[in-house]
């Protein structure tokens, strides 16, 4: 009974030291995305992918507790090797600045630029475009 | 005079307007609602001052369901201070609403122009619109599939991915496809089947098929085909196979001493029988935590047709600590990119370069199944393991409460040790209730038995 007692604690210990807990990423500056994790592991490796399928997923080898990752917004799913999976949010962020009539996508998306009659542009994250004899701009993801 | 004052402000004013920066943003800039249910739903939203001006924002709604949209806040003020302001929308949503499909309304802030007086000038304007989609279900049971694949080399293994959304009403319990490529004069190259996955109300899954590109280099079409409880969905898509004009042969670092400058020979194969002009590479490094640590680029070269070349970067690392590290390595041409990842190890004397490529799991398709059973698994034997200990607790304070028991010294005055040591032999248990009143049994004798009883 004794021994028994022994091996389910080493049992139990084992298991922890192979156990990992993924947590919540935040954001941070540049749209960077840190993942952190619980583990007594040094060594894991992170998927993340777009569906919770993970059927093509971006693999990282990782070390420590944390890294960031660059990434568009959008619905993602991430784990570690032999963890379960958690879902999360990037929100996307319409923005725009005119400098006389200089406009530039200062959001994290392709935008659309238009009025009620037509559409003056669509522009990737940071350009910009002269829009001379437009007086209304409205800005929406492409 | 008076006209001359007149003048010279119409002037200043003409000049401010002409330079003046509007700015404003949104946030989330999209949202899909499905309406499965009946429910209100409030949906938050930030405007964004990025400029940090005083700005009058007015918001209103657009599109087929602008009536549905009730707005928090119509009209509203923010200081340069504000860097954002909060506020929300709510929606209707029911099953019934309008006819099946997706529809759309959006959410405008415009940052109105005000003059000096408060009032409103008019100029040039800017807006921001977040679009709200709301997907009404189908009756019943409706699948729409898409495709794509990934991999474009010939005589490779290339995965051909199927997503499937239910748009349906109703829990789709088995959906699965077959993927038939055909070339252009129609002949049937290959058949591949997918795995059958089950997809809730509005779920999206992907169906993954792999097939063995054992063709020659052209262009292809995939006919797909998903079929789900008894009924079936069709698309059909066009590809290329076997262009990929250029290939990276390897990334080596050589005669490198930490601190020193790290020359990486990136050495690229151009496949195809033209010269490739503007060739570069890029390597952005990431410590292992993910921070960029070095963002460099080669010289701009031209890659000889059906030869390999060498590209070469520069990375300083005076002030960088060895250990592992990782690279993003892009390869620009005029109209190709090849993109791999790549491990490094940096050491005193070499960095050990592995190029993982952006890798693909060879069996995406079974990964949640493989990983839903181990964590199963780890959890019942947690389970197992902690009823065990409990129980094992428990029967091992009872045993040590019945030990101590039995070595207490609470014996009444007219039982003997030896009497104590043997009670079975030396007190008889009554049958009936009256012979408690006899005179050998105490309640501490009663207390005695009872607990014998249960050891």
């Amino acid at each position: 009974m004794k021994y028994l007692f022994m091996i389910t604690i080493l049992v139990l210990f084992t298991i922890l030291f192979f156990t990992q807990i993924p947590l919540s990423p935040y954001s941070s500056e540049n749209s960077n995305i840190t993942f952190r994790w619980l583990t007594l592991k040094k060594h894991n490796v992170l998927y993340l992918s777009n569906n919770k399928d993970f059927s093509n997923p971006i693999i990282r080898n990782v070390f420590g507790n944390k890294f960031k990752l660059n990434l568009e917004p959008g619905e993602y799913y991430w784990k570690l090797d032999h963890s379960f999976s958690i879902n999360f949010k990037i929100p996307s962020r319409v923005s725009i600045k005119s400098v006389n009539k200089n406009i530039t996508n200062d959001g994290n998306v392709k935008e659309v630029l238009s009025n009620k009659f037509t559409t003056f542009a669509i522009l990737n994250p940071s350009e910009s475009r002269e829009l001379k004899e437009v007086y209304n701009v409205t800005a929406e993801q492409a | 005079m008076l006209l001359q004052n007149k003048l010279s402000i119409i002037f200043l004013l003409i000049i401010v307007f002409s330079f003046s920066v509007n700015a404003i943003g949104i946030t989330p800039g999209k949202i899909v609602l499905d309406a499965i249910d009946s429910r209100d739903e409030t949906i938050n939203f930030k405007i964004l001052n990025n400029e940090h001006k005083d700005m009058k924002v007015v918001l209103y709604t657009e599109g087929e369901f602008k009536d549905l949209v009730k707005l928090k806040n119509e009209e509203f003020r923010m200081k340069s201070i504000d860097s954002e302001f909060s506020s929300s929308y709510t929606i209707k949503l029911s099953k019934e609403m309008s006819k099946p499909g997706s529809h759309s309304a959006k959410i405008i802030a415009m940052d109105v122009n005000e003059n000096s007086n408060g009032g409103t000038s008019v100029g040039f304007s800017t807006a921001v619109a977040s679009l709200l989609f709301v997907r009404v279900p189908y009756p019943n049971k409706y699948v729409e599939p898409d495709f794509y694949m990934i991999g474009e080399n010939i005589d490779q293994d290339i995965k051909l991915f199927v997503p499937v959304t239910n748009l349906g009403s109703e829990k789709v319990d088995s959906a699965k496809a077959s993927v038939t490529i055909f070339d252009i004069d129609n002949n049937k190259i290959a058949s591949i089947n997918t795995e059958s996955k089950s997809l809730d109300k509005m779920e999206k899954r992907e169906l993954v098929g792999l097939w063995h590109s054992n063709v020659k280099p052209g262009k292809y079409y995939a006919v797909v085909k998903v079929d789900y409880d008894g009924k079936s969905a069709e698309i059909s898509k066009k590809f290329d196979l076997g262009y990929l004009i250029l290939d990276l042969v390897g990334v080596s670092v050589k005669d490198f001493k930490l601190g020193s400058i790290a020359k990486f020979n990136i050495v690229v194969e151009n496949k195809v029988n033209y010269p490739i002009d503007d060739a570069y590479a890029e390597m952005k490094i990431f410590d292992a935590s993910g921070d960029s640590v070095a963002d460099i680029k080669s010289p701009v070269s031209v890659l000889a047709p059906g030869k390999k070349s060498s590209l070469l970067a520069f990375w300083d690392t005076e002030n960088v600590k060895g250990g592992r590290f990782s690279s993003d390595l892009n390869i620009y041409s005029k109209d190709k990119e090849l993109q791999r990842r790549l491990d490094l190890l940096v050491k005193d004397n070499a960095i050990d370069i592995n190029i993982v490529g952006y890798v693909i799991k060879s069996s995406g398709s079974s990964s949640s199944t493989k990983l839903v059973k181990p964590v199963a698994l780890v959890t019942i034997i947690i389970i197992i393991l902690v009823v065990f200990n409990f129980v094992y607790l428990y029967l091992r304070k009872r045993n040590n409460n019945s030990k101590g028991f039995a070595y207490k010294p609470n014996k009444p005055s007219n039982i003997s040790n030896d009497e104590i040591k043997n009670p079975e032999k030396q007190i008889d248990i009554p049958d009936k209730k009256d012979n408690l009143t006899d005179s050998k049994v105490s309640n501490n004798n009663l207390e005695k038995i009872d607990s014998d009883k249960l050891v």
